[in-house]
């Protein structure tokens, strides 16, 4: 992967090549990253895994984006709090997690869809989700920390719950 | 008495400044002589860590009955402080640190944990195995602010992540006394720019043989320097010079007067501060107050920032190439306009400026009154304007450099002509 941008940078707006701007894409060549990796005779396209890599089962799980969009949920990603980065094995974590994805996946679409130029609704109902899910990755986190205290770190076993599965 | 010196000699001389056009560009531009203003700044930085302080020690410490009420102090040492850091698109708080100094006593230490515990949620539960992270804290009446408790030293190492190594803004109403508090080591600026300025170091470190302490070469210090009782220029002191934005100085050059905070947020925002309680006692009221503070601050900074870019297109949030961190007066924004305009100041030979400062008269009139009086500016002959225009003013303004050359004949022939025509031979003794 070709490096970011740092703020010493003086940074190009937009790609020589194809005219992208997303900031999230754009590398110090002047290029795109989709451009950069065609420069270096690869695919523009990459695998995303929209629910991180933090165990094998949720690592085998890939999907064929563009690379721009791809850098663009990555940088989604990084700002979300170590624990949903890295949620172990709590369920309550791990569903939180997912539930972040889903989130920072409709906020991408949103974006994707007013450079589209698509109906408004679109980007707003996508917004809407973004704000939801964020909320409810939160408060998901929140009720894990609760249980957790009143309840002791077995309460999963105690309750007899199901194993959560993607 | 045979020391005695003569008395100067006025040397008959004079000269005349020509004024050479601004060459224009092919594309119709004019080109702009001045390389500060050429400069164009950075766009506005995406995030923003702002902090306010509270000191150990105020006036009634050491006012009679009150000694020993509170705790011990040094000088105007730090007590706490809090910060927030966050995006300046919508200047909403993503983070929010309260920090205190290395050494404070337990029983405030518990105060601050207690504070902490009382307000917050755990966001997560506690790791498990080894290498789980472990859960951060958010606000319970703030879910998107995550908040968190920090000595001095682990908060100066975040404050130069973002304001130093990312770049991004630093903001703080009086935000020279702030970062003061911050300091541990301070000296007097010797040489350079600066000098007579303050040199702030905030990082140190004690070399291990000497145990000498020395400040951090990573991390560079603060450079305050005032040039007015309210203009105070702040800057890092390395290759960097950083960011600074305190919505006073905002305010003043917005407005043209000086604005303490409860005063600016009623005017520009609506909100009405608190009263102040005690800051030299660590109290929850106390650390409420404090966190108020910094929000009607933020508050603050949006609503004037927004003000700045719509009312002045010479904004940077506006395309333009005044930074809201350089706006100090009115004097300020009026020289970007101008400089905006193709009107910079020209370049003067440097052995030229003693003797044009000594040839400057300025008449000078004041009435010394031991208050804030309503004034109101009266030039009713408008004698700026009249002499802008007979002296042809703008000619300076828009030439691209001053030359000088000897022409005291020239000049002694006009004095002499003028003389004749408009007072008489008569009334002004020949010289």
């Amino acid at each position: 992967m070709s490096r970011s941008q740092t703020p010493s940078d003086a940074a190009p707006k937009s790609c020589r090549q194809c005219s992208e701007d997303l900031p999230e894409a754009m590398t110090r060549r002047g290029l795109c990253y989709e451009c950069t990796r065609v420069q270096d005779f690869r695919r523009p396209i990459e695998n995303h895994h929209p629910f991180g890599r933090y165990n094998g089962a949720v690592e085998a799980i890939t999907v064929e984006i563009p690379g721009n969009w791809h850098r663009v949920l990555n940088a989604r990603a990084n700002e979300r709090p170590p624990i949903l980065k890295r949620p172990g094995d709590n369920p309550l974590h791990q569903i939180a997690s997912a539930v972040a994805a889903l989130g920072e996946a409709v906020a991408t679409f949103a974006d994707f869809a007013r450079r589209q130029q698509w109906p408004e609704w679109a980007a707003k109902l996508a917004d809407r989700f973004a704000a939801a899910a964020d909320s409810a990755s939160t408060w998901l986190l929140v009720l894990a920390g609760r249980l957790d205290d009143r309840l002791g770190p077995e309460w999963r076993r105690d309750l007899d719950l199901p194993l959560w599965e993607i | 008495m045979g020391n005695m010196k003569p008395p100067p000699t006025t040397l008959p001389t004079a000269t005349r400044a020509w004024c050479l056009r601004d060459p224009l560009t092919a594309a119709g531009h004019i080109t702009h002589s001045s390389p500060i203003l050429l400069r164009t700044p950075r766009e506005r930085p995406k995030r923003f860590i702002a902090l306010h302080t509270e000191s150990a020690e105020t006036t009634t410490t050491l006012a009679q009955g009150f000694e020993g009420e509170r705790r011990a102090a040094d000088g105007q040492g730090l007590f706490f402080g809090c910060a927030v850091i966050g995006e300046t698109r919508n200047w909403r708080v993503r983070r929010e640190v309260i920090f205190y100094p290395d050494d404070l006593p337990r029983a405030d230490l518990a105060v601050l944990r207690q504070y902490i515990n009382d307000r917050t949620f755990p966001r997560g539960a506690r790791p498990r195995n080894e290498g789980d992270p472990a859960p951060d804290l958010i606000w319970r009446d703030e879910r998107r602010v995550v908040a968190q408790l920090l000595p001095l030293s682990r908060f100066l190492k975040l404050f130069y992540l973002v304001a130093h190594a990312d770049r991004e803004l630093v903001v703080g109403f009086d935000l020279a006394s702030h970062l003061s508090r911050l300091a541990t080591d301070w000296h007097e600026v010797k040489k350079g720019a600066n000098v007579g300025a303050w040199h702030l170091d905030l990082c140190t470190y004690r070399v291990a043989p000497t145990g000498k302490i020395r400040p951090d070469r990573w991390r560079p210090g603060i450079i305050i320097n005032r040039k007015t009782a309210d203009v105070v220029f702040i800057e890092f002191a390395g290759y960097y010079r950083g960011e600074f934005l305190d919505p006073a100085n905002l305010a003043r050059g917005l407005t043209g007067r000086h604005w303490t905070l409860s005063e600016a947020l009623a005017a520009f925002t609506g909100e009405v501060m608190d009263k102040a309680t005690e800051p030299c006692r660590l109290t929850c009221d106390a650390l409420d107050h404090c966190r108020a503070k910094l929000r009607g601050t933020l508050s603050l900074t949006g609503t004037l920032i927004e003000l700045f870019d719509q009312l002045h297109p010479v904004s940077r949030g506006a395309r333009g190439r005044l930074s809201e961190t350089h706006v100090y007066s009115p004097g300020g924004l009026a020289r970007s306009y101008l400089d905006a305009a193709g009107f910079s100041a020209p370049t003067v030979p440097e052995d030229r400026l003693g003797p044009c400062a000594g040839a400057l008269f300025g008449p000078w009139a004041e009435v010394q009154v031991r208050d804030r009086l309503p004034l109101v500016h009266v030039d009713f002959r408008r004698d700026y304007q009249t002499v802008f225009l007979l002296q042809r003013l703008q000619d300076l303004l828009a030439a691209e450099r001053l030359e000088f050359v000897d022409d005291t004949q020239a000049v002694r022939a006009f004095v002499d002509s003028h003389r004749r025509q408009s007072t008489g031979p008569s009334d002004i003794p020949a010289a």
